[in-house]
């Protein structure tokens, strides 16, 4: 009995997706670990098995419908033999890539009455251990054991009474989970935050518009800053050497007049 | 369908007996999970911890979410009155539920020792391999928790059937089928691995275990006990931020 216990908690530890493993990235061209394929957002693999001669020779091997209407944005993660991807409306899929099988689903539990700013729409999951992790379009963020698609934490990142909304693909950096939210539009006040993957709670949160005590806060008229924008809707990237997050940061707020928001 | 005069007609006609009417409903909708007489099998008892007649009404309309209980929403008002009526009769009639003996701090000892939680899940420890364990104590009757732990064989639930699939070198794997069709096998193997095999590419042959995955444990009465105390404390999200639960299942 406890040999056999032995073994399959030693099975146990295979199908994890480690930091290590997505700075390497380039070393197993065949996963995409992240969503920009790896740190740099290179998107370059050097595999020569599909390549211009036989391009043509393509056809559809499998199709899977997620059921989801509207826009649909997801980039795979692909690790051990298993793809995740997401669907609108806070759903999150695990799939057979050979024969495009679902393994599990699952919906995040909207407020049925959130407002929300940016549409449901997702661009993907980031991935660390046997956990993945997914924005949702009411801007929260979620953590699933990628082996069930058990939710395993909720926390809110923005609330979307204040305009927050959530539709971008989180990216792990060493031992957290890096986000961004959405809302430029919708009286937000940017931000990138970082949470811890084993609990959901908050470690650190970057303000991409300064508030008055902050360098830049003098530059905003009044308190327009409150609601400055600066959204932060895609993914970043990320470099280990100098270890710098790079993250773009969207249109201030009010979008198109600034006279409210002079400076 | 019926005409809307019938249909008005048979709404104002009051029920012959509300408890013979619900009784028949029961036993053709609810009796194969929740037992004959309430005692509960691939569902809970509704015996022992009985609910208010509106709070049957309305799970039995809505089900619960999460659950394998279903939603049987095309129930009319007369006729949840009368499976309300008959489920509350139940609870009447019956003792005072099940008694439960067994220590349940020996139990969770027991549960340790047997390694129960390199293929059960409590909360987020453990495996995923097998059926969840969380609330099991609100899910199922302790009689049922009794065979499942002696003779799982004898009721096995549709999403973990075994599978084992035989490899071109001959080779077998074992697996929870998660889905089958007749060009390939999606299963979660025993290291908790999803795995995907094509016929005629991966594998030559896919059979259906006709016994559980899970094996029988021959445990003496008072350690059986122990354990299955210890199964029918299991009751709450050990998690946090988990999916909410309707209400209804305490």
């Amino acid at each position: 009995m406890k040999l056999a216990a032995l073994l399959l908690l030693a099975g146990s530890l295979q199908a994890e997706v480690t930091y290590d493993r997505i700075v390497k990235a380039a070393s197993e061209p065949q996963s995409w670990l992240t969503y920009q394929g790896d740190y740099g957002a290179m998107r370059h693999r050097e595999l020569n098995q599909i390549n211009d001669t036989n391009v043509k020779n393509l056809r559809v091997e499998w199709m899977y419908q997620t059921g989801v209407r509207g826009a649909f944005e997801t980039v795979p993660i692909v690790a051990d033999g298993v793809m995740y991807i997401t669907a609108g409306d806070g759903m999150a899929m695990a799939l057979d890539p050979k024969t495009g099988r679902e393994f599990w689903k699952y919906k995040y539990n909207m407020d049925r009455d959130a407002k929300l700013c940016c549409g449901t729409v997702n661009r993907g999951l980031a991935m660390l251990g046997q956990r993945v992790f997914m924005a949702t379009p009411d801007g929260h963020l979620v953590a699933l054991d990628a082996r069930t698609g058990k939710q395993l934490w909720d926390t809110q990142m923005g609330d979307w009474r204040k305009g927050y909304g959530a539709t971008m693909a989180p990216m792990v950096v060493k031992d957290k989970i890096i986000a961004g939210v959405s809302g430029g539009e919708f009286g937000i006040r940017g931000f990138v935050d970082a949470y811890d993957p084993a609990t959901g709670k908050q470690v650190w949160r970057f303000w991409t518009v300064p508030d008055k005590n902050q360098p830049g806060g003098d530059t905003w008229l009044a308190d327009s800053w409150q609601r400055g924008g600066g959204a932060t809707w895609t993914t970043g990237t990320f470099d280990p050497a100098l270890n710098t997050l790079y993250w773009p940061v969207g249109n201030p707020g009010p979008d198109l007049y600034g006279e409210s928001r002079k400076g | 369908m019926l005409t809307p005069l019938l249909s008005a007609l048979l709404l104002f006609a009051p029920a012959a007996n509300p408890v013979e009417q619900g009784q028949s409903i029961y036993r053709s909708n609810c009796a194969f999970c929740h037992g004959l007489t309430g005692l509960g099998g691939r569902g809970p008892d509704l015996v022992t911890r009985s609910q208010p007649p509106e709070e049957i009404k309305r799970i039995v309309k809505g089900g619960v979410p999460g659950t394998t209980m279903p939603s049987f929403g095309g129930f009319e008002e007369e006729e949840l009155n009368s499976i309300a009526a008959f489920v509350k009769h139940l609870a009447g009639s019956a003792p005072v539920g099940e008694k439960v003996s067994g220590n349940p701090a020996n139990g969770k000892v027991i549960y340790a020792k047997q390694g129960c939680g390199n293929c059960h899940q409590i909360g987020v420890e453990g495996g995923t391999y097998g059926p969840e364990l969380t609330r099991i104590g609100s899910a199922r009757p302790a009689h049922y928790l009794s065979e499942s732990i002696t003779v799982p064989t004898n009721d096995v639930p549709p999403e973990y059937e075994g599978v084992t699939v035989v490899l071109n070198d001959g080779k077998k794997v074992q697996g929870v089928r998660i889905n089958q069709d007749s060009f390939s096998v999606q299963v979660r193997l025993p290291s908790q691995q999803l795995r995907s095999f094509v016929i005629g590419k991966d594998a030559k042959e896919i059979v259906r275990n006709k016994t559980s995955l899970m094996p029988a444990y021959k445990l003496p009465k008072d350690e059986l006990d122990d354990l299955v105390a210890y199964m029918t404390t299991l009751r709450a999200d050990a998690t946090t931020g988990q999916a909410k639960q309707a209400e209804g299942i305490k």
